[in-house]
């Protein structure tokens, strides 16, 4: 006999909140991307804050602690943009960029996996010696189309520039990002809703929108990119494979291939 | 007013409005208040790294 919550009315009435908060956002966050890259930075920004102040009260009226947790770490996704864009000073030299932008996002991504008590040290522990082996080599070589979608100038640094770059984008962006979304918010997405395929797309999808300022198709491709990493995390529970496989594409992404093909 | 001073001021009066969030959190249950604390974090440290990275700037112009 078929179960009443098996059936499709119960599922959608589950997928519902589920697919709009991340729909919603995601909307919202391509609508800054869109009004920063037409022009109108001020606008993108404030639509970013509303967004945040919007989560933040979520955090307020959600029905239940769990997703009150949720909305208060998924408050971080809209200020991601809006800090880069404060960061960027002209007088500051580029290598430490990486290192301005992503400090804050990674200060406060920190502060939430102690605060909900995600065993942090545990899940950046890689699966096992080959899939770190073959994470590193897929970096390099998933950089290049990254590089290609982009096309970002061959940058003008000397080896020590590079090094501080190298470690800035590895740690401040690549580290940063994943432990935000394969870690804390796929964490908090499978409690509230079910560790489903499409709540994975979803994030994905909303993972891809806040890269869409550097071009429509990198942010495709880096959407495409992130189901693999979630379904990888998904699959066997740590993220220390996909932090190395992302900071190889960062690395080689922004700094290896314009320097050898640029 | 250069792009990043403006964008940091729309983040000093974001995070004036989030403590303002955050007291109504506690009033309401005193364990909300505590989910808001990454988001009021960051904001902290990117206003910290503007006001050094500024001073900086300053000083260094002198």
């Amino acid at each position: 006999m078929r179960l009443a919550s098996d059936s499709p009315v119960a599922v959608l009435a589950v997928a519902r909140p589920r697919l709009a908060l991340l729909a919603g956002l995601a909307a919202g966050i391509a609508l800054a991307e869109l009004l920063i890259a037409v022009g109108a930075p001020g606008a993108g920004v404030l639509v970013d804050a509303a967004l945040v102040l919007a989560l933040a009260n979520g955090v307020l009226f959600a029905r239940s602690r769990a997703r009150a947790r949720l909305m208060g770490i998924l408050a971080l996704v809209p200020l991601i943009r809006p800090v880069a864009m404060a960061m960027s000073f002209g007088g500051v030299p580029p290598e430490l960029s990486p290192v301005l932008a992503g400090a804050p996002l990674l200060a406060g991504v920190l502060w939430a996996s102690r605060e909900i008590g995600f065993p942090l040290a545990a899940r950046l522990l890689p699966a096992s010696r080959a899939g770190a082996r073959i994470a590193a080599v897929a970096g390099p070589v998933l950089g290049l189309p990254a590089f290609l979608l982009v096309g970002p100038a061959r940058p003008e640094l000397g080896t020590a520039g590079l090094l501080a770059a190298a470690v800035g984008l590895a740690v401040f962006v690549a580290l940063q990002q994943e432990l935000l979304f394969r870690g804390l918010l796929q964490e908090l997405l499978g409690e509230v809703y079910g560790a489903r395929t499409s709540t994975l797309a979803a994030l994905s999808a909303l993972f891809g929108v806040t890269l869409l300022g550097a071009s429509l198709a990198f942010g495709i491709y880096m959407g495409a990119l992130a189901m693999v990493f979630s379904e990888f995390v998904r699959r066997y529970g740590t993220l220390g494979e996909v932090v190395i496989c992302h900071a190889g594409v960062s690395v080689f992404g922004v700094l290896v291939w314009p320097l050898l093909l640029g | 007013m250069s792009g990043s001073v403006a964008v940091a001021v729309v983040l000093i009066a974001l995070l004036a409005e989030l403590h303002l969030v955050a007291v109504a959190a506690h009033r309401r249950a005193a364990r909300r208040r505590a989910f808001l604390a990454p988001l009021l974090i960051t904001l902290y440290v990117a206003f910290a790294a503007v006001v050094a990275v500024t001073i900086g700037e300053a000083l260094s112009v002198q």
